[in-house]
């Protein structure tokens, strides 16, 4: 046997090693710059019968498996539940956290690379149809009865609309800001907790009740009777629903035309109500950008504390022994006044590069209809923004275990369609404004006023003037 | 008579030159091929991303929109105009102010104590490095923890009968509670760098110092300071660029709250260019920024660095 003696060189090696290694990354880069595979086709009919192609279809959604066990549940049968009702259709699912969503989405759009549908914020829903991502989904809706807008929750929709178009279908919500409150600290303070009482209140009911349920040591508050954090556009357009009006206001063809959010002074009553709360009655620990409001109410440290439905299922499943329940805004002191709150409904959306926007419909038809809307709630207990939702056994039977989700449509019903267009920069400004009055270096009608002047001149640059 | 008789082969003829860069070049070709990957990767992920940052902060450009119309100076006269973009200046300079001297003169002086410590040597390095391999999302998160009303902080002030403030909400404490954070976390990387220096320094100096009669302080004005002027240099600069650009504690800890009184350029960039669709203007505040890094950190190597060798 001859065995190979001939030495190699260390310029041989390295000459070897660089061609070698330059073959691999130029492949792979061929390979990444080049287009995406095709969705493979499944069965022998594939070549002849379009319609019975296998489709493979992109979509992006932040809520991911890996968020909690439910999610894992929800990710895992989303696949099986879609092929068993389209089975042309092979889910390539692709979780964006939301922190990223928006620059992700930006990214994607500039690169030719958007998904063939996504799971959309409101926060963004508007902003990209009006810069030309999203498609008008209206004459598909037109020729679909089931996701006609009748079938929806009254007012759900308008975060999705925009005059006569409908850029989104609602997917998921409906959502809302809602007061929760410690039933047991109610009890021991003898405050009334039930919901009829409620919805009576008024702003000076609503205050009469933290001040007793606030507890101190000395100058620290010990046990807060409501938590007030920074107010920021969500406040507003809750202070504004509390006074029967809107954030933004609109002209005679439903367009959003400027903020409306100080209509009836709502801004003022409501930046002084907070401001009164926090420094006269003191009812709240201090605004503190690390305060962790949601846990100091799972502790009991505060008797009331605002979040959405969304934390529902979480209490009920890892605190059954904390007692509690929800309650919408009381109404502010005006003519007019009403309990209110601020609600959204995320979407799903069809970007206008989606590289498939039938399948893209396909899929959208499937997740916004009322057999996956009963599925999520059976694996989650998520909610549905259809009306036919709340007809169904299932929720009624829910309903009956737990009282409080009657408070979902209710809240729906009584809100304000929460920040849509512009909400990161309309936010921005807002934020050291209120801040500043909240720290009482500005007077609140000041404050208010800039607020409404920088917020119009955002307004009239993204085209609503 | 002797003449000089043209020689037959010019020494440095064109010909010759070809020859002998072929000849480097067939001995150098595979490095060239393991530092091209590197090069395209810089080439397309920085110079052409910096080239054309330049190009849309003349334009309209948002990213989504298909028009994108010129605008000439327009978005760096704004720029010059915008409250926000003149806070955030403000702010970043105070920042820069206090972190460069802060932590060179903090990790010069862990550096020259950890130099002398003879037990526990690798335990006084680590313990200072350990903030620096730490994340800063990470260690930024954990001083907010700290910062609360009722938090760490605010108790040891407690026990020295000081009422804390409320540190990130109170625009007279917010930045300095971010600065605290920072230089905490970056003495550990230049203790390491001055530490590194130190070594370098010979002992003969030292010696000769002493038998002088030179004193402590004496040596490390004359001797210590001058023979790690290569490493100060280092330090400041770098410690400009990077105070300049202050971004993600910024983000973590205060998003530039509250009333602005956080904002850095960074933070006015992204909000431009994230929250407000205004890539083009963000661009052109990143561009100004670059300005102002480029002239201070050529103002300090030309303010620092001399021919003398030591």
């Amino acid at each position: 046997m001859k065995v190979l003696k001939e030495r190699v060189s260390r310029r041989d090696f390295l000459r070897l090693s660089a061609v070698t290694a330059l073959s691999g990354i130029g492949a792979s880069a061929l390979a990444a710059c080049g287009p995406a595979p095709a969705g493979e086709a499944s069965g022998d009919m594939a070549g002849d019968e379009p319609s019975m192609a296998q489709q493979t279809i992109t979509y992006w959604d932040w809520w991911g498996p890996a968020a909690n066990e439910t999610s894992k549940a929800l990710f895992d049968r989303l696949p099986v539940a879609l092929a068993e009702s389209n089975p042309e259709l092979e889910l390539n699912y692709q979780n964006v956290p939301f922190g990223e969503y928006f620059v992700k989405f930006l990214a994607a759009h500039a690169a030719d690379d958007t998904p063939d549908v996504m799971h959309s914020s409101v926060y963004w829903g508007r902003d990209f149809f009006d810069r030309g991502a999203l498609l008008d989904l209206t004459p598909s809706i037109e020729i679909t009865p089931d996701l006609a807008p009748e079938n929806f929750l009254d007012g759900a929709l308008l975060q999705a609309t925009k005059g006569p178009a409908q850029y989104g279908v609602l997917g998921e919500g409906p959502d809302s800001n809602q007061i929760f409150f410690n039933t047991d600290l109610f009890d021991e303070a003898g405050i009334t907790t039930d919901a009829a009482d409620h919805a009576q209140w008024g702003w000076a009911d609503f205050t009469d009740a933290a001040k007793e349920l606030t507890k101190r040591d000395g100058d620290e508050v010990t046990q807060s009777g409501f938590l007030i954090a920074t107010p920021t556009a969500q406040t507003l357009s809750v202070w504004a629903s509390t006074h029967d009006v809107g954030f933004y206001s609109k002209n005679d063809a439903g367009i959003e035309n400027g903020v409306g959010f100080n209509e009836k002074n709502a801004a003022v009553n409501g930046l002084n109500w907070f401001l009164d709360m926090l420094h006269v009655h003191q009812v709240s620990q201090p605004i503190a950008p690390e305060r962790q409001d949601w846990a100091q109410f799972q502790q009991g440290k505060t008797a009331m504390a605002s979040s959405g439905p969304w934390k529902y299922g979480p209490l009920v499943n890892d605190l059954p022994d904390l007692s509690w329940s929800t309650m919408l805004w009381p109404a502010a002191p005006v003519d007019g006044g009403k309990q209110g709150t601020a609600h959204w409904n995320n979407m799903l959306v069809v970007p206008t590069k989606s590289p498939n926007k039938d399948a893209g419909w396909s899929f959208l038809e499937f997740w916004c209809g009322l057999d996956w809307m009963l599925e999520r709630f059976a694996i989650g207990s998520w909610l549905a923004p259809r009306k036919d939702f709340y007809e169904t056994p299932e929720f009624q039977a829910a309903l009956q275990e737990l009282p409080v989700l009657n408070m979902v449509p209710l809240a729906s019903a009584s809100g304000t369609p929460l920040v849509y267009i512009q909400q990161s920069a309309l936010d921005a400004v807002i934020k050291p404004i209120l801040e500043a009055a909240i720290l009482q270096e500005l007077e609140t009608e000041e404050a208010v006023q800039q607020m409404v002047d920088e917020c119009n001149e955002i307004m009239v640059e993204a085209g609503y003037a | 008579m002797t003449t000089l008789a043209p020689p037959s082969q010019p020494l440095h003829s064109p010909a010759s030159k070809q020859k002998e860069l072929w000849k480097r070049l067939r001995k150098t070709w595979p490095g060239y091929l393991f530092i091209t990957p590197a090069g395209l990767l810089i080439t397309v992920f920085s110079y052409i991303a910096i080239i054309f940052s330049l190009y849309i902060s003349f334009h309209k450009y948002d990213i989504i929109s298909e028009a994108r119309p010129f605008e000439g100076l327009e978005n760096y006269a704004r720029a010059l105009s915008d409250d926000l973009v003149r806070i955030s200046f403000r702010n970043t300079f105070i920042y820069v102010i206090v972190i460069v001297p802060s932590i060179t003169i903090i990790s010069l002086m862990l550096a020259v104590l950890g130099n002398q410590v003879r037990r526990g040597r690798a335990l006084f390095r680590t313990t200072f490095f350990i903030p620096t391999i730490t994340p800063v999302v990470v260690t930024s998160m954990l001083w907010v923890w700290l910062y609360e009303p009722n938090g760490g902080i605010n108790r040891l002030l407690e026990m020295v009968n000081i009422e804390g403030p409320n540190w990130l909400f109170n625009p007279a404490t917010a930045l300095p509670a971010i600065m605290i954070m920072t230089i905490w976390g970056a003495v550990g990387y230049y203790m390491i760098i001055f530490l590194a220096g130190l070594a370098e320094i010979p002992e003969v100096f030292y010696e000769a110092a002493k038998v002088d009669g030179a004193g402590r302080w004496h040596t490390f004005w004359k001797i210590t300071i001058p023979l790690l002027r290569n490493s100060l240099i280092f330090a400041f600069v770098t410690l400009t660029i990077a105070a300049f650009q202050v971004f993600t504690q910024v983000f973590i800890m205060t998003q530039g709250g509250p009333m602005n009184s956080t904002q850095t350029v960074q933070m006015v960039v992204y909000h431009y260019a994230f929250q407000r669709f205004q890539m083009g203007y963000a661009s052109a505040i990143s561009w100004l920024l670059f300005g102002v890094i480029f002239f201070f950190s050529a103002l300090q190597l030309k303010l620092f660095i001399s021919r003398e060798l030591y």
